[in-house]
């Protein structure tokens, strides 16, 4: 679980924000203050999917779900 | 206040077409006199909890410029929905793009609630129960700080779920999840959209085997449209706006389809005596 978790928020970080004054900790709210916009969410499901290793359906694609980077490992879990 | 008789949705259909009150014909639908009349009492409900609100009233043209609707990004999201008509025109989507194009380059003194009706039109691929090409709109708009615009999309969902229930319309409240046709950032926004319950709709059981359609929805833009039209508060706070739309049609179908077609019209009667 943590290993996903660490490879998410490095992607995120790392990747995805790419900004050294924002620094998602992980149960940062990922979807407040626009840290994530509307290709950010594109990259950040095709990262997951990857990760998981299956398609996400998009009624999967709610907030409950996405919350945090905690919240997204503890629902989607990993391969 | 109205009691329910049982009816089935079925049944109900078969006599709004029988009495030529919903009448389909091609890609249209052709309304009778009591439907008309339905449709405009719920207008009328709609203006009175608007104005209590403190709504301001625009009449809108019936068409609007196709540079609004640009500058608006619906051609990103929806180009196949629009309905063109000539000289640089084109039939409104939806009422509320009059307001943000209204409100275009002005600061805003306090925060604001404006109304507006609009005959709209869609070219809608889908065949449903109530999906109509041609309908009409009418919408509540408010413009504010961003906690100020949330509250507002709280009490106008409050006040309109309590609306249908009094009125004994089956409804459910559910964020959209329209499907997700659209491809590249039009797909993110909608995405995004969905995981920030910006859009929430109030679905009706319009027949047995539908799956519910929407007749009202209630939504938060964030500051999407105070960007894209260049519309800020006084403070120098960035506005954020949301808006309440009511699919007439839809909503007088519902009753009709709901209570039968003689309980609903006789909302309509029982006011005028």
């Amino acid at each position: 679980m943590s290993d996903a978790r660490d490879k998410l928020l490095d992607y995120i970080n790392g990747e995805l924000l790419a900004d050294p004054t924002r620094r998602a900790a992980p149960d940062t709210p990922l979807f407040e203050d626009g840290w994530i916009d509307s290709l950010k969410i594109l990259k950040l499901i095709a990262y997951i999917e990857l990760m998981i290793g299956r398609n996400i359906p998009d009624e999967e694609i709610v907030m409950k779900n996405f919350r945090t980077v905690t919240v997204i490992v503890e629902h989607f879990g990993s391969k | 206040m109205t009691t329910t008789k049982e009816i089935s949705t079925d049944d109900a259909m078969t006599q709004l077409s029988r009495l030529h009150e919903w009448m389909p014909s091609g890609r249209e639908t052709v309304l009778g006199p009591h439907m008309l009349a339905l449709v405009d009492w719920v207008d009328s409900k709609v203006v009175e909890f608007a104005l209590k609100a403190g709504a301001s009233e625009l009449r809108v043209s019936r068409l609007i410029n196709r540079s609004v609707l640009e500058r608006a990004g619906y051609f990103e999201s929806f180009p196949a929905n629009i309905v063109e008509e000539s000289d640089g025109g084109c039939t409104p989507p939806a009422a509320c793009y009059h307001c943000y194009a209204k409100l275009s380059s002005t600061s805003l003194q306090e925060p604001g609630v404006w109304t507006c009706m609009a005959r709209c039109g869609r070219n809608e691929h889908k065949e449903e129960t109530g999906r109509l090409q041609a309908f009409t709109m009418r919408e509540i708009v408010f413009v504010g700080s961003a906690a100020w615009v949330r509250e507002r999309r709280q009490e106008w969902t409050d006040r309109i779920l309590a609306f249908a229930q009094t009125l004994h319309l089956v409804v459910q409240l559910d964020a959209a999840t329209d499907s997700f046709f659209a491809v590249g950032e039009a797909r993110g926004r909608k995405l995004l959209q969905q995981i920030k319950g910006l859009k929430i709709e109030l679905r009706a059981q319009m027949d047995a085997k539908g799956t519910p359609l929407a007749i009202s929805s209630f939504n938060l833009h964030e500051a999407f449209f105070s960007r894209r039209f260049d519309f800020q508060l006084a403070d120098g706070m960035e506005a954020h706006s949301g808006c309440v739309a009511f699919g007439l049609e839809r909503w007088a179908l519902a009753l009709a389809l709901t209570l039968g077609p003689d309980q609903a019209f006789n909302l309509v009667e029982q006011e005028q005596r």
